[in-house]
């Protein structure tokens, strides 16, 4: 049990570690995700223009979702797909598999150290300028926070999840530099993170809503917003739970797949 | 534990390969079928290796030797045959197999590039639990022989070649496994870190009777480090035994070379020579080189020598092992 900790506590250390390296990259986040979520914020505040709602939402609540929607990802955004198609291409993968660790469960956790890293340095200064130069509304309520934050920790998990396939994909395709950009394109059209939700047709957003990438940024923003009734907050989240549990289990079975014949490259 | 650390029995490693067909059409084609090969990077391994033993993996590129490091790390899994690492098959049991073995790369480092030295090693005491006080006095004793205390405050990526490699012998050792892999430990390395190192890895194998298994292409390390040498070409074991005995079974010759105090005629030259058991090359009219088989000992021949001249300086060369294995590979060629 001790080992276990040893491990967990080793892997979050090198996550926070490694972005604390690079402290000009956490200032280029705060400054690009900013951006964005003011273009966002200033696109909706335009179509409001004379308008009460669009999608049964009112102004206030759809530019909260948006620039929250965008915030949102620089806590669960990774680049652990890359870096493990890297990693398999310049053969550097035996290194990490040198360790006594599930390098699933390691990486998991090390992108986690590196999210709460990012959530202390980019994600909360994100939200607090926001909130305080921008006619946005944040929840009273406690429970909405509390879920709000489990919400977070879910929708890291899934986005784990997809970047673990996609690096696992590349020791079979020897290159998934083409499928990681197709996740990239999928998840930013069906998580709510530029396209809010709300929008899609009845029909498409039915479907959109049982998929797992609205755990990504949908869910929280739509926490936030207090969309969901307080008493159904249970709901979003046991979707999300549910379905970062499968895309974990999934990644077991694809990991295992791929080190059956794993070929390490390079001498 | 009694018995092998390592024992291998037909080990065997396939890799497929992907032959790329040529132009356009050829990389339309690949889009649908693409032609593969199997290649054998190892055909049918035996190998003991007792707990202690320092073993020296040679051979040409291509012949296997890092197949068989990955192997034993148990990061790549065999096509056939099996091996057993301190009584675990190593890819089965892949995590309780890394906490026993330290692994070192010379081509890629295993320290975390962005991190400070020090940094890294925190991460692997941690890891690998190691205790606060041996962990300190384990980097202690190491920076004594390799000198890595300046370093471990810089990040890894600004660490020269030599820097790094130093670092990263203390890193996989950090644990004190009992079997430690080297896969070209000193590969690009200077005089003076080629001598540092393999005097560390003598004292540890002293110390705590750390089994080693090396590849390299210097076989200055296998002198130096080795007392066993497996010479691997093809994927097949061509030699298993003692530097001295694969000298000694490749008729490694012995060179005594002489100056004389005179410069002497053609016809003195042949006669000093004549009967004596070794082959004559004349370098100089006062200079000469004998070579001969370890069978008949230096000090034998200079006898001969000085009964019929006088020598105003001698000294004798043992056979390069380069120039042995080159033998070998160039026999395996053939």
């Amino acid at each position: 049990m001790r080992a276990a900790w040893a491990l967990v506590w080793a892997s979050l250390r090198l996550g926070a570690t490694l972005v604390l390296a690079y402290r000009l990259e956490v200032v280029v986040q705060i400054a690009s995700a900013s951006i964005v979520a003011l273009l966002n914020w200033s696109l909706w505040a335009a179509i409001y223009q004379g308008r009460e709602t669009v999608a049964g939402r009112t102004a206030e609540e759809m530019t909260t979702y948006v620039v929250v929607a965008w915030i949102v990802t620089t806590f669960y955004g990774n680049q652990l797909d890359r870096w493990l198609g890297a990693r398999f291409r310049t053969g550097g993968i035996a290194v990490d598999l040198l360790r006594p660790w599930s390098l699933q469960a390691h990486l998991y956790l090390r992108d986690l150290g590196r999210a709460g890293c990012a959530l202390l340095l980019t994600t909360l200064p994100l939200f607090v300028w926001t909130q305080a130069l921008l006619p946005l509304r944040a929840p009273r309520d406690p429970r909405v926070w509390a879920a709000f934050g489990v919400s977070l920790l879910l929708a890291h998990a899934i986005s784990f999840g997809f970047s673990w396939l996609v690096g696992v994909a590349s020791f079979r395709l020897r290159n998934a530099a083409g499928l990681a950009h197709l996740k990239a394109t999928i998840i930013s059209m069906f998580s709510g993170a530029l396209i809010p939700l709300d929008l899609y047709p009845a029909p498409l957003r039915a479907v959109i809503l049982w998929l797992p990438f609205q755990g990504m940024s949908h869910v929280p923003a739509n926490i936030f917003t207090e969309a969901v009734p307080v008493g159904l907050l249970w709901q979003p989240l046991a979707v999300q739970a549910a379905w970062g549990a499968v895309l974990a289990v999934l990644g077991v079975w694809a990991f295992r797949h791929a080190t059956a014949r794993i070929v390490i490259q390079g001498g | 534990m009694s018995g092998p650390i390592v024992s291998a029995r037909g080990l065997r490693r396939t890799f497929r390969t992907f032959q790329r067909r040529p132009g356009l059409l050829g990389a339309l084609r690949d889009l649908f079928a693409i032609g593969g090969e199997d290649r054998v990077a190892l055909r049918g391994l035996d190998l003991d290796i007792q707990p202690g033993e320092r073993v020296g993996l040679i051979g040409p590129n291509g012949a296997g030797k890092s197949t068989t490091v990955k192997l034993l790390c148990g990061i790549l899994s065999p096509t056939s045959g099996t091996l057993m690492v301190g009584g675990r098959q190593p890819h089965r049991d892949r995590k309780a197999h890394v906490r026993d073995i330290g692994v070192v790369f010379g081509q890629r480092t295993q320290l975390w590039w962005d991190l400070a030295v020090i940094e890294a090693y925190d991460l692997l005491a941690a890891i690998f639990q190691i205790p606060a006080d041996v962990y300190r006095q384990r980097l202690a004793q190491f920076d004594d022989v390799l000198g890595i205390g300046e370093l471990l405050g810089r990040p890894v990526r600004e660490l020269s070649l030599g820097q790094r490699m130093r670092c990263d012998i203390a890193a996989a050792l950090l644990h004190q496994p009992p079997l430690l892999l080297l896969d070209e430990p000193t590969i690009g390395l200077d005089v003076a870190v080629k001598l540092k190192i393999r005097a560390f890895i003598a004292d540890i194998n002293a110390r705590h009777g750390t089994t080693v298994i090396l590849t390299t292409h210097d076989l200055g390390d296998v002198e130096a480090v080795c007392d066993r040498v497996l010479l691997i070409h093809r994927g097949a074991l061509l030699y298993d035994g003692s530097v001295p005995a694969l000298k000694a079974q490749l008729g490694g010759q012995r060179r005594l070379l002489l100056d004389l105090p005179a410069p002497l005629s053609a016809a003195e030259q042949g006669a000093l020579v004549a009967g004596l058991p070794a082959e004559a090359t004349w370098t100089g009219d006062q200079e000469l080189s004998l070579r001969f088989s370890p069978a008949v000992g230096a000090a034998a021949l200079i006898r001969a020598l000085l009964e019929r001249t006088e020598i105003a300086d001698l000294s004798v060369e043992e056979p390069s092992i380069d120039e042995v294995v080159a033998r070998f590979y160039e026999d395996g060629e053939r």
